[in-house]
């Protein structure tokens, strides 16, 4: 669980047709804040950030989403989905030295 | 979480005291290294802007955000659920609803997180289409004082709605 990394998906294993669903995301990251050395100088180095996000479902892209460095370390985020057929929800996260970290959950319709 | 190289350790007391003295508060979009995108996701092919937003005044924010545009803030029909007192500025858990979900095909284009005393106030922004736009998001952010949080919501017919709640910070989570 604390692998740097590590996205949990939750969404409910079915849906009825044209449900809309709630999806939660929970991803395991630093999310490096900007950081300044005693005198307060800014430090100079690269910070390793996600700083977007892409929801497929089907393959078609649904949703992308923009984090900045505003946003809090092992991030969360929450969005609707309206199901109109079984499918496999993908997501993508990419931080800022270009690792990329993914999930995949199936929906089924009910 | 402390992974990060060649850096003087932080304590949570020299965190708190930078962040209470604004120190989180300055601009350095230069710094930021943003690598080439990855093979297997075409973003270019997808909405949203992936720039490092500047460090600005919150006017500014808006306006970048959505030109002269009138922004309609309204509870009756934005519901913003943040914390009255955020212990730790580092996580707020934030949420944003519309209370009439847009009818298709109209649907919400985009819900940006603004945080007016953040030095960076431009927090997260989420661009949704059809499937995703039903007028609810959520997201933990970070507040580097005591400030007004605002959710802007934008329609795909253009129109803009809004709602701001002030969160009282107790220890600032330096908002970058």
């Amino acid at each position: 669980m604390s692998e740097r990394g590590f996205v949990r998906t939750r969404v409910p294993r079915a849906a009825k047709p044209g449900e809309v669903i709630r999806v939660r995301m929970l991803i395991v990251h630093p999310m490096e804040g900007i950081e300044r050395d005693a005198a307060g100088n800014v430090l100079a180095r690269p910070y390793n950030f996600i700083y977007r996000c892409a929801v497929f479902y089907n393959g078609k892209p649904v949703l992308t989403i923009t984090p900045t460095q505003s946003v809090s370390a092992n991030p969360y985020f929450s969005f609707p989905l309206r199901v109109t057929a079984a499918g496999t929800l993908r997501v993508v996260f990419e931080d800022s030295t270009g690792q990329q970290y993914e999930d995949s959950k199936r929906i089924e319709l009910a | 979480m402390n992974d990060a190289p060649a850096m003087p350790p932080t304590t949570r007391r020299r965190f708190i005291r930078l962040a209470g003295t604004g120190a989180c508060a300055t601009a350095l979009a230069p710094l930021v290294w943003i690598a080439p995108a990855h093979a297997s996701v075409s973003w270019a092919a997808l909405a949203g802007t992936y720039s490092v937003p500047p460090a600005e005044d919150v006017d500014a924010t808006i306006r970048r955000l959505f030109g002269t545009r009138e922004v309609e803030y309204s509870d009756a029909k934005v519901k913003l659920t943040v914390p009255n007192v955020a212990e730790n500025g580092a996580v707020v858990p934030t949420e944003l609803e519309l209370l009439a979900p847009p009818v298709p095909p109209l649907y919400v284009k985009r819900i940006v997180w603004v945080i007016d005393r953040n030095k960076r106030p431009h927090t997260v922004m989420y661009d949704f289409t059809e499937e995703t736009g039903i007028g609810y998001a959520a997201a933990y952010v970070r507040m580097g004082e005591t400030s007004r949080v605002r959710g802007v919501v934008e329609l795909s017919d253009g129109r803009l709605l809004g709602a701001w709640k002030e969160v009282a910070v107790i220890t600032g989570g330096c908002g970058g």
